[in-house]
């Protein structure tokens, strides 16, 4: 007898071999609703770039038992009707397992409730707004400070820089801003300060002459600013430029490459409240700047480290669950403790993030060093 | 009441911008009757193509910003031959629909080409503040109220005292008529879209050193210029002119009563105009 396989066997266990070798590898769709057009491109396409980091190096490591990330993209633009699309078109048509974004407070507030609705883990970076974590959605998960957290974080540390107690608020016009007005004001007023001006500007808006002369008229020891890309540059631009004195503070783009760039010394002496700076000294932190700077050439930003650690948090639950199934993944997430740049990322049950380090910075030399830090507890 | 002044030249400033990118946007409205939604993209591109010219190529200010309106004129030639003129007597829907896609696509054009990132046109003045008797200015806002008068001049006199403009005069007044006593209408309609581009292409240069170039900045423009021009006439360029003045004044004036409803001013101001001059403050009576 033959010891010689058939030519018809071997032909016919083709398709074995080939349903053998698809089964093997099994793309994860994970999907992310960032501003890649509109006034914030700039910087969702910096959260990208962390992201696509994180991704990169849960796939070079093999992936969950050879399945390795689809990481689908959409644009939300940071307008909530469009985040809303983008997150039911990779949920629907994609079948993507969880979702990371959406920026935005606006959006992510939008977008949250589609999460919800298919029942797909969400993890939000950026958003500071306290409200979304108050909604009793078990399926987002917010790893950022909220603006009260940092609020009540830097309040006594604000009014002791600012040397005077008279806060005037500069913010823009959307649930970010109009929450760091409210949240700010709580923790500020605390603290003895009184607040003489309150003015909300569209993002849109390029001229803000008008604006900063109804602050001048208040006189404010201290200005509190919420401002991103774009805004963030003309703010400061035209507060030098009207000869503002008042000590600057503000959330946002205040320690960006594209700020920097842009306005290059007249950010300093402007404090950042932020999430991440580069120069934290943590060995994970040092090693993700390491990993930025060569795979993009630059030195990450709290949008980078933000893109990062959703990702990240995403990465680790698949591995933890060993599952690709949107509710072990969440309920991987709900339990995760994950070493990010800025620290361990644990959740309480709102879906809050906390025990993680956030920064006051001060930009100088168009560099952002660090004036102070905080450790985030559990919130209630 | 110190701070009135203060206002009032940041009204001045604002309302120059809206006049520049508006007149332009009346010469293409007002004789073509296209709503050109894509007019803000030439505002943004003359800001690219100036960034470009400057920062990249190495020109100095001046010969790039002359090198970006004749650059963005030609795009409106190349535009008003393979699209606008086949829009002529088309449906306002059509026109509407036609000019969104258009500027659609050339923000995402400007995207792909230059990306997201806001960037500076360098002024070619010093940088920083400057305060005149207690107004705080800048000399590139200076030179944008300047500029803005001289560009006023210029088509003044080309309107009244040439040929070419006596005959854009002429067909804006009646365009059949116009076309009877030998007007060459398609040329008109070239040169009007061309130089329409153009006022907003250097609205885009100027407005850009003052704040950042980005491919998302057409949009807004757009929208501030339909507003001055529903508030100044669709076929007055003095209309134009003075709606881009009150829009801006009424915005800076706006900001002290209720910062946050500051946008709202111009639509509110649209409404009140339109209810008691239809046809805008300029406008003829039809």
């Amino acid at each position: 007898m033959s010891k010689r396989p058939r030519t018809s066997t071997m032909i016919a266990s083709l398709p074995l071999l080939f349903t053998a070798w698809s089964c093997m590898a099994e793309p994860i769709h994970i999907g992310a609703v960032y501003p890649l057009t509109g006034a914030v491109a700039e910087d969702g396409a910096v959260v990208l770039k962390g992201a696509k980091l994180a991704v990169k190096i849960f796939n070079d490591a093999g992936g969950l038992n050879g399945d390795k990330i689809d990481f689908l993209v959409e644009d939300g633009a940071c307008i909530p009707a469009q985040s809303v699309a983008s997150a039911e078109k990779l949920i629907s048509a994609n079948k993507v397992v969880a979702l990371a974004g959406a920026f935005c407070s606006s959006s992510t507030g939008a977008t949250m409730d589609v999460a919800l609705r298919y029942k797909v883990p969400m993890v939000a970076g950026i958003s500071t707004a306290p409200n979304l974590t108050e909604r009793g959605n078990r399926y987002l998960f917010r790893i950022q400070a909220t603006s009260q957290m940092l609020a009540d974080a830097f309040a006594s540390k604000m009014m002791q820089i600012a040397g005077g107690k008279k806060v005037a608020f500069l913010v823009v016009n959307d649930d970010w801003g109009r929450s760091i007005a409210t949240c700010y004001k709580t923790s500020l007023e605390r603290e003895g300060a009184q607040v003489v001006s309150t003015q909300i500007f569209d993002t849109n808006e390029t001229d803000l002459f008008s604006y900063i002369t109804n602050v001048k008229r208040a006189e404010p020891d201290a200005i509190m600013m919420a401002a991103n890309t774009q805004n963030a540059i003309t703010v400061t631009e035209q507060l030098r430029q009207m000869n503002v004195k008042s000590k600057l503070f503000g959330e946002g783009s205040f320690t960006a490459k594209s700020y920097y760039d842009a306005v290059g010394k007249k950010g300093d002496g402007i404090g950042g409240l932020m999430p991440y700076i580069s120069s934290f000294d943590n060995p994970v932190n040092k090693q993700f700047v390491e990993m930025y700077k060569a795979a993009y050439g630059e030195i990450p930003n709290n949008n980078a480290a933000a893109g990062f650690e959703e990702l990240t948090i995403i990465t680790n639950a698949l591995k933890t669950s060993g599952k690709e199934e949107p509710e072990a993944l969440r309920d991987a997430i709900a339990k995760s403790s994950t070493p990010g740049p800025s620290g361990e990322i644990k959740f309480n049950e709102k879906g809050q993030g906390y025990g993680f380090t956030v920064f006051l910075s001060q930009n100088e030399e168009a560099k952002a060093e660090v004036a102070a830090t905080a450790q985030i507890d559990k919130p209630n | 009441m110190d701070f009135i002044p203060q206002y009032l030249f940041n009204g001045l400033v604002v309302g120059c911008s809206y006049a520049l990118i508006a007149v332009g946007l009346t010469a293409i409205f007002g004789l073509m009757e296209i709503a050109n939604f894509a007019h803000g993209q030439f505002y943004m591109l003359g800001a690219f193509f100036a960034y470009w010219l400057t920062r990249i190529a190495g020109l100095d200010f001046w010969t790039g910003l002359a090198a970006s309106v004749i650059g963005v004129m030609l795009v409106g030639v190349l535009l008003e031959r393979t699209l606008f003129r086949f829009l002529r007597g088309a449906s306002l829907s059509s026109s509407v629909l036609a000019t969104i896609a258009l500027s659609i696509f050339l923000e995402n054009l400007a995207l792909n080409i230059w990306g997201p990132r806001p960037q500076k046109i360098i002024s070619p003045f010093e940088s920083g503040g400057i305060e005149l008797l207690g107004i705080f200015t800048t000399p590139d806002r200076l030179s944008m109220l300047f500029l803005t008068f001289l560009m006023v001049l210029i088509l003044h006199v080309c309107l009244r005292h040439t040929h070419t403009g006596k005959a854009i005069r002429a067909t804006f007044q009646q365009r059949e008529a116009a076309a009877l006593v030998g007007i060459n209408i398609d040329h008109l309609y070239t040169l009007t879209f061309a130089v329409g581009a153009g006022l907003a292409a250097l609205a885009g240069v100027l407005l850009g050193t003052i704040f950042v170039v980005q491919p998302s900045m057409g949009g807004v423009a757009t929208l501030k210029a339909f507003i001055v021009v529903t508030l100044g006439g669709a076929s007055s360029f003095a209309g134009g002119i003075a709606g881009g003045l009150l829009l801006g004044l009424a915005e800076s004036f706006g900001a002290i009563i209720a910062p946050s409803y500051k946008d709202a001013v111009g639509f509110i101001l649209v409404i009140l105009v339109l209810l008691y001059k239809p046809n805008g403050l300029f406008g003829k009576r039809t």
